[in-house]
């Protein structure tokens, strides 16, 4: 019962005349609040978080083409191949900042889970590695790149190309990972430990 | 009388309210949400016996989903990390694989894809028994007597296969369990009794080269569990007991057992201690450590004996409708109660149960449902409509409902 019905019925007595028409009402409404299921009011389950999306954009200092870098795995591992696109070569002598976007589009709408992650700063770190001759993938310096405890989160990277190149990069989202680590605040995924929520590898080139 | 009218109604409205409020209380006493709902990141998985039907149920939201498997009738296992199930096509001597798309990181689970088949198909001979440790699926394949074995990583690998073990057996009904050392302990038969089952067992290397001889020969061999450390076999002439070692020992069966026999063993959350279990006495507990024997329930109407997912309990089907749950630690009875209607003891559709912590799940093969029994309130709480003829079922997913 609650305290709202309790405090009515407390009330009824003061008044004879009202009492029929209280007792009524209360009766109806212990037996319709009180009846209710338990079982029924259970909190609805969230879908499962699936990535199913990276995108990794690249806009030049200044202005010019952006680069898009995007991996596309709509039932996630076994099965269907992801869909890997890079949407052209870097320039030279050129620097790119980027910004990294998570999503689930098997959710209807598709879900974003790139707040999540920055809300939950403190768990998450992203590693950029590169092969070949490419220039490093180094963390971007703005405040939002950054937890609460002032570590490294790394959604935002900066990308300055110099002449031609090629080869990959591999961007890893850790879960708990060692920000404490050696090196780890500086990008080495080495000592970071933690799980990988997801791990994407691009083919890219500098022309 | 005036006031004699209206106390006569409150006392009629305080009674409405205590009898309407008193079941909902008495379910949901721990106030958990676990104990209202599955964990979310749990599922259960059933075969039909007429059909390719897979029926893969979300228990938390009360939901189905369905898939194509090869074949009908399959048995369904469970692998050793919970994400996968193997799924036994005996008779069409294949092996599928299925992947829950959960991956358990301790506290946390992540969603790592959408459930599916793996690319992983095990061809062989008759594939029958099946386990999963140290990260592998391993079947035993009665129609050459040879053992499959792949490994859970390579389920979504293209092209992967399982690579027969060879250590020259007969074909037979047979058995295989792995050590925590990597070794596998595996029945062989001699021919000694009559039928299909074997009367030894012996220790291989993952080439199939013997690294001990069986020590001990029964009167037959069938079913059997292991922790890692033993692996036990149940046999007509006692619970045979098995070491990485090479050691063997045999457990003597209860006095009162005559000709009876565990034929089948599974294993509990307790070190050293495996349940046995057969129609014909019920379910004891099996202390290897101590070698000794104690009943659980006696009783000749048991319909299924299943451990719990976490191995804590075990729950008793019988065949007038009844469950019985039992914590493995004390031994004694945690509840019971009729749940479903009475099957005959010779009916070719009998229901299947598996459990986890806070339910029960029971197939319902005449209505095509499944029904699920919380575990506190001893109530079905809900009748999920699975394919028309649920045949087996496995639990796989994990007891836990955290995501990131």
């Amino acid at each position: 019962m609650n305290s709202t019905t309790q405090k009515s019925f407390r009330n009824s007595f003061s008044n004879v005349n009202r009492k029929a028409k209280f007792c009524g009402i209360a009766l109806v409404a212990l037996v319709t609040f009180s009846c209710s299921n338990d079982d029924n009011d259970a909190p609805p389950v969230n879908e499962e978080e699936l990535i199913t999306t990276v995108t990794a954009i690249y806009t030049p200092q200044g202005g010019g083409t952006a680069i898009t870098l995007q991996y596309k795995d709509l039932d996630g591992e076994g099965a269907n191949a992801p869909v890997v696109t890079v949407s052209g070569p870097f320039a030279k002598n050129t620097t790119y900042n980027g910004t990294v976007t998570f999503k689930n589009e098997l959710a209807s709408p598709a879900e974003d889970i790139t707040p999540e992650i920055v809300a939950e700063g403190t768990d998450h770190q992203l590693f950029y590695q590169k092969t070949g001759n490419l220039a490093p993938f180094i963390y971007g310096s703005a405040a939002s790149n950054f937890d609460s405890n002032g570590k490294v989160i790394g959604l935002q990277s900066v990308f300055a190309t110099t002449g031609a190149a090629a080869g990959t990069l591999t961007i890893t989202l850790r879960h708990t990972p060692n920000k404490n680590g050696a090196n780890v605040a500086a990008g080495d995924i080495t000592n970071a430990g933690g799980s990988t929520d997801a791990e994407v590898t691009f083919d890219i080139s500098v022309l | 009388m005036k006031n004699n009218y209206f106390r006569l109604i409150f006392l009629f409205a305080l009674s409405a309210f205590a009898v309407s409020c008193s079941n909902d209380d008495d379910n949901n006493n721990d106030g958990s949400e676990e104990a209202l709902t599955e964990f979310k990141y749990l599922r259960i998985l059933l075969s039909d016996e007429k059909t390719n039907e897979l029926s893969l149920v979300n228990p938390s939201t009360a939901t189905a989903t369905f898939f194509d498997a090869k074949f009908p009738k399959s048995a369904l296992y469970t692998t050793e990390s919970g994400r996968f199930a193997g799924i036994i096509h005996r008779a069409d001597n294949t092996v599928e694989t299925f992947d829950s798309g959960f991956e358990s990181h301790g506290d946390h689970v992540d969603t790592k894809g959408t459930p599916k088949f793996g690319a992983l198909i095990g061809q062989s001979l008759a594939p029958t028994h099946f386990k999963s440790k140290k990260g592998e699926l391993l079947t035993f394949n009665d129609g050459d007597g040879t053992l499959s074995v792949a490994k859970e990583t390579e389920i979504h690998t293209v092209g992967a296969k399982f690579k027969t073990i060879n250590a020259g057996l007969l074909a037979h009904h047979g058995a295989m369990a792995t050590f925590s050392n990597g070794t596998y302990a595996i029945t062989e038969k001699d021919n000694s009794i009559a039928g299909t089952l074997p009367e030894k067992v012996k220790i291989i290397d993952n080439t199939g080269k013997t690294l001990f001889d069986a020590k001990i020969a029964t009167k037959g061999i069938h079913g059997n569990a292991s922790d890692g450390t033993y692996a036990v076999f149940g046999s007509a002439s006692g619970v045979l007991v098995v070491e990485s070692s090479g050691n063997q020992t045999l457990i003597t069966l209860p006095e009162d057992f005559g000709t009876a026999w565990f034929g089948s063993i599974l294993e509990t959350s307790i070190d050293g201690k495996f349940v046995g279990y057969t129609a014909a006495k019920g379910a004891y507990l099996i202390d290897v450590i101590n070698s000794t024997i104690k009943p659980i329930l006696k009783s000749t109407k048991i319909m299924q004996c299943k451990v719990s997912y976490n191995h804590s309990k075990l729950g008793i089907l019988l065949h007038s409708g009844e469950i019985k749950l039992f914590d493995l630690n004390s031994l004694q009875p945690i509840k019971e109660v009729k749940v479903i209607t009475e099957t005959a003891e010779d009916s070719k559709q009998k229901p299947q149960m598996t459990l986890t912590e806070n339910f029960a799940y029971i197939t319902s093969p005449t209505t095509g449902e499944l029904f699920q029994l919380n575990l506190k309130s001893m109530a079905i709480v809900n009748k999920i409509k699975v394919s028309n003829t649920p045949y087996m079922i496995t639990i796989i997913g994990f007891e836990n409902s955290a995501g990131h």
